[in-house]
């Protein structure tokens, strides 16, 4: 560690990174602004109201990343089961009454003062390094079952059914993902893991066809126009607003979904909105910008200078990349939809917060990069 | 722990870098197939959603009198609308909105929970009301704004304001009856407004707007002025001086005979032209609710009633226009009692002996008329009477026109029916076709179809229709009106039955009338109807005014009654039309040698002349004889020395050729040239300004090709 940090700091961190991040974030407020207006103004008579907001977590989100990029990576071994600790905290805080604020049958939210946050979007970032923590150490043993595999499982299992409490299946969705996929690079048997996804699986359609919403979600989701007027209402009209979009958009301000048609039009759907107005140049941009920040994330993986370092930047790297697949997956009606919102872009401070400092912590790794240019 | 990850765990990210990649084109190419490949479907399925059609209301035409006055006009005015199945607290609502709307809570709950999409709460607003629920809703709003409700649309809003025309009639009760009504859906269902609700009513149309997922508006492209919805206005021939002349005489003859009611007709005999179409109890189409039935018909034109006397005028001139007499023919009155065999009897008011046709008519005697009608036959009485109109409708733009009744006198073997037919009894005509057989005696013995309307024009003012005047038929040869209207004049002067009933300045051809009343199946012995009818000047008339008083009380005959009435009208409508009376002195037969004596009252006559001409009453009775002439192609003689070539316009549109030498006097040397040049007549003129003196005096038989000599005057 203190070899590493001495010997071959690399001269700067990655300013491509960095610039890909600070233009989508930059891009999610403009969009936050386009898209909520219009509700905003309805419902709180101020239409700037979601706005200020974004921005305000905008702001401190860029100053937890420059602390993040400051903050030598290794520190977070230490502090890891900390963070495991807070979280699980957080997690149980959203259930207690007047601390957690329920929106809409849902206990995601964690009231401080005037702030709410979201622990399950800072549950996401101790798992990742919690899991990088587990993976560097256990390296060779990583292949046995009671070693590489059970505990996290346990320990996953327990952050990922909390959330799913809440509930938020979107968010569990993506944690039990990160978990697998991290174990499936740290180098966990294929069987274990094919194993416990399929059991999984196998849970997931017998709860699916168990509870009536979920059932009915799903079906929403095989025929959005056959169900266009109830289940499948929010699908058809992020659809209806992807398609209007066509090329170019329909310009800047245009979008007719924002004018109430399109729920969660400012968070989970603002691809939706943006698409509409801006059409796949539009889109493409913003896919090519996840690209950037997503090829970057794995060149850090493999350069990274350790094996904490390697799979931190991988789990940090599939929480945005993997999070943004699932988004637009959802939104373009190929995946079911979930509570899932798009890294950077969709309103939600906590998140926004949790990302950038992220990206912040990617950062202070490329910095330790020992060759240049990278 | 700085020991890097192995070769196979750097493999592995590598796969996951590529997984995301899959999955990011799989995205990618998902978002093209949305986009480029079904993007116009799915705009289309989006724009039927977010476009919605809405209606907009026509607006209805205004109807304007010749002069442009606006007779009828449509204002814009707020319904309370609510929409009851969005409404989930309907008591609520009824409680707060009912002392707004100054209704029960209860009726207004009833409304609001009817099982209809939609529903009018309260029609046309008080401009009070409409304030009072404006402010409540700013309440509402300002409550809701504390709720933070959020975007689901309240039930507040599924209750507002619909912006709807109504009907207004700024003259209020005039010519009420002729313009009839509308109900509250602006549809016209009584009079011009019924007859012409197709051109007044407008178009609605459909104009999209984009509305949010509550269906409140974000954009509309609805114009505040649109003529694309708006009506067309109607031009009536109507003028809303004289109609308030017909209609204050009217009530004031009314009242001083205590008469059950009244009508007045007024308009130009020349063009079938309807000035004033007045009608006692007067209706205010504002209120129209509060009148009978009856009070709301024009019975001008829906009603028949006996003409009484009036109608010997129509038997004379029949049987002068088929030679079956001469004016001065004489016929023997029997002193009042006729036995026209068996038992029946004619009587006269007055006993007579031998009267001449004239005077038949100047006296209206039953036995004399009775005697012509039995003189001229029944199959030319038929003829002759269905020729005048009477017993068919006469065509006018109007609902509910009656024709009338008449026996078929080509078969009605019985000489009672011919001889009570002579004094209008037996017979039935609406005051409409009454009056147009009168005009066609004033108009050279041609009948005009009535007109109304003039014309209907669109929003922008571009011509969409037009009534021009149209003949008819021509029921009396030109001499035999000419003669009427010499024996119609007598009934005016000393000895007649209107005596002294011409407006002061004119003369007057005009027919007396006093009709019993039907009551059941028998003539009433106390309920009249008193006539006049009356062309003035008597020759070349340019006013034809019928007048009828139904039950008058104290004196009922029509010389009495209706002739006053008939004199004030003519002599305020003249002077609105331009006709002002001659010098009530002699005409100035003026010899050039005579002049010096001459001069100074001759230029005062100049004046009176030229003030006629600044008042900007440019009489439009020349402009009406030229359309008319199109019609019938007749030639018009230059009636020289008649009131109506005085009054009746200007020089230059008398055309054809000069019998007897014109009155020149207050023409400019152009004009008076222009007039002897068409007469064929050389001329020497002297001095300069206008005519005062001339040579040969005005009336003087001339050949052509005949000398005459003008001296003018400049002004005073």
């Amino acid at each position: 560690m203190t070899m590493a940090t001495e010997a071959g700091k690399s001269v700067h961190s990655d300013y491509i990174l960095l610039a890909g991040a600070v233009t989508l974030a930059t891009l999610g407020m403009a969009m936050v602004f386009i898209s909520s207006t219009v509700m905003a103004q309805s419902q709180y008579q101020d239409p700037y109201f979601f706005v200020k907001r974004q921005g305000l977590y905008f702001l401190v989100g860029l100053a937890a990343m420059f602390m993040g990029q400051g903050v030598d990576y290794h520190l977070y071994k230490r502090g890891v089961y900390y963070f495991l600790l807070l979280s699980l905290i957080g997690l149980v805080l959203v259930f207690v009454p007047g601390i957690g604020a329920k929106v809409r049958g849902a206990a995601r939210w964690v009231k401080l003062g005037p702030l709410t946050l979201q622990p399950s979007e800072f549950t996401k970032l101790a798992i990742v390094i919690f899991m990088a923590y587990s993976l560097a150490r256990k390296q060779e043993k990583m292949k046995y079952f009671a070693i590489g595999f059970l505990p996290h499982l346990l320990v996953a299992g327990v952050f990922i059914c909390l959330v799913g409490l809440e509930p938020d299946f979107g968010a569990a969705l993506t944690l039990g993902a990160i978990t697998f996929i991290m174990l499936f690079v740290g180098g966990t048997r294929l069987t274990y893991i094919i194993l416990a996804v399929s059991g999984g699986g196998f849970m997931a359609v017998v709860m699916v066809l168990r509870d009536p919403k979920k059932f009915s979600r799903v079906l929403s989701f095989l025929d959005p126009w056959k169900y266009g007027q109830d289940v499948g209402y929010q699908l058809r009209q992020s659809l209806q607003a992807i398609g209007s979009g066509g090329l170019w958009g329909l310009g800047p301000g245009n979008s007719r979904a924002k004018l109430f048609y399109l729920p969660d039009a400012h968070t989970d759907f603002i691809l939706s909105v943006f698409s509409e107005e801006m059409g796949f140049l539009g889109v493409f941009l913003v896919m090519a910008l996840f690209a950037v920040l997503v090829y970057r994330g794995i060149i850090l993986g493999l350069r990274a200078p350790d094996a904490f370092g390697s799979y931190l930047a991988l789990g940090l790297t599939l929480l945005i990349g993997l999070q943004a697949v699932i988004n637009m997956g959802v939104v373009s009606g190929i995946l079911p939809t979930k509570g899932l919102s798009l890294p950077f872009l969709s309103y939600g401070g906590s998140s926004l917060l949790a990302n950038l400092l992220a990206v912040g912590i990617l950062l202070n790794i490329s910095k330790q990069v020992r060759k240049p240019g990278l | 722990m700085s020991v890097k990850i192995s070769k196979w765990a750097r493999v592995r990210v590598v796969l996951v870098g590529l997984g995301l990649l899959v999955g990011a084109l799989v995205v990618c190419g998902r978002f093209l197939q949305l986009q480029l490949v079904q993007g116009e479907e799915l705009r289309e399925r989006a724009e039927q959603e977010v476009w919605k059609s809405f209606p907009v209301q026509p607006v209805r035409g205004t109807i304007l009198d010749c002069k442009g006055m606006e007779l009828a006009v449509s204002t814009g005015v707020q319904s309370v609308v609510a929409h009851p199945p969005h409404i989930t607290n309907p008591g609520y609502l009824s409680r707060e909105l009912a002392p707004i709307l100054g209704m029960e809570a209860e009726e207004l709950m009833k409304t609001l929970t009817r099982a209809r999409p939609f529903v009018y709460v309260q029609r046309h607003l008080t401009p009070e009301k409409e304030e009072a629920f404006r402010a409540w809703q700013a309440r509402q709003e300002e409550r809701r704004r504390k709720k933070l409700a959020g975007g689901k649309r309240s039930d507040e809003e599924w209750i507002y304001l619909l912006p709807e025309g109504r009907r207004l009639y700024p003259q209020q009760s005039l010519a009420g009856v002729v313009l009839g009504f509308c109900n509250i859906d602006e549809h016209g269902i009584e009079g011009l407004e019924h007859q012409f609700d197709t051109y007044l009513y407008g178009r609605g149309k459909k104009v999209v707007k984009l509305v949010d997922a509550q269906r409140r508006i974000v954009i509309n492209e609805e114009k505040a002025w649109d003529p694309e919805v708006m009506g067309h206005n109607l031009v009536l021939s109507l003028d809303h001086t004289i109609q308030y002349i017909a209609e204050k005489e009217l009530e004031r003859g009314v009242s001083r005979w205590q008469a059950a009611g009244g009508m007045v007709l007024v308009g130009r005999p020349r063009t079938g032209e309807i000035l004033a179409m007045a009608q006692y109890p007067f209706i205010d189409p504002n209120h129209y609710q509060e009148y009978r039935e009856d009070q709301r018909r024009n019975r001008i034109i829906t009603d028949a009633m006996e003409p009484g006397s009036t109608f010997k005028v129509f038997i004379a001139a029949a049987a002068l226009d088929a030679h079956v007499v001469k004016p001065t023919d004489r016929f023997h009155c029997e002193n009042g009692v006729y036995h026209l065999g068996g038992k029946e009897v004619i009587h006269d008011c007055h006993p007579y002996g031998v009267l001449t046709v004239q005077q038949i008519i100047q006296k209206s005697s039953n036995i004399g008329a009775a005697k012509i009608a039995g003189k001229l036959g029944g199959a030319r009485l038929d003829y002759y009477l269905r020729a005048f109109g009477f017993g068919s409708p006469t065509g006018i733009l109007f609902p509910g026109e009656s024709a009338g009744f008449l026996k078929n006198f080509q078969k009605v073997r019985s000489p009672l029916d011919r001889a009570t037919c002579a004094f209008g009894q037996g017979v039935s005509v609406t005051p409409l076709q009454l009056w147009m057989a009168l005009s066609a005696i004033g108009n050279r013995g041609i009948l005009m179809e009535p007109r109304l309307v003039k014309e209907v024009v669109d929003a922008n003012g571009r011509k969409v229709k037009e009534y021009p005047p149209r003949v008819k038929r021509r029921v009396l040869s030109e001499a035999t009106a000419s003669q009427m209207l010499a024996i119609m004049e007598m009934v005016t002067r000393e000895g007649g039955t209107a005596r002294g009933m011409a407006p002061p300045g004119f003369t007057a051809a005009g027919k007396t009338g006093t009709a019993q009343k039907l009551v059941g199946r028998a003539y009433s012995h106390n309920k009249f109807n008193s006539l006049f009818m009356g062309l003035t000047p008597a020759q070349g008339p340019v006013l034809a005014i019928l007048v009828i008083i139904d039950e008058p009380k104290g004196a009922v005959y029509g010389g009495v009654v209706a002739a006053p009435i008939f004199r004030e009208i003519a002599a305020q409508t003249l002077r609105v039309l331009g006709y002002y009376p001659e010098n009530p002195n002699p005409p100035v037969l003026a010899n050039l040698s005579a002049l010096p004596a001459q001069v100074g009252r001759q230029a005062e006559e100049g004046e009176v002349k030229e003030k006629k001409g600044d008042a900007g009453c440019k009489p439009e009775g020349a402009g009406n004889r030229g359309s008319l002439l199109q019609g019938e192609s007749l030639q018009v003689e230059a009636a020289v020395g008649t009131a109506e070539h005085k009054t009746g316009g200007q020089w230059s549109m008398i055309k054809g050729e000069m019998k007897v030498m014109p009155d020149l006097r207050g023409l400019t040397i152009r004009e008076a040239l222009d007039v002897l040049h068409r007469a064929g007549l050389r001329c020497h003129f002297e001095g300069s300004g206008r005519a005062v003196a001339q040579e040969p005096v005005p009336g003087q038989p001339l050949g052509r090709g005949g000398y005459c000599a003008v001296r003018f005057e400049a002004q005073r």
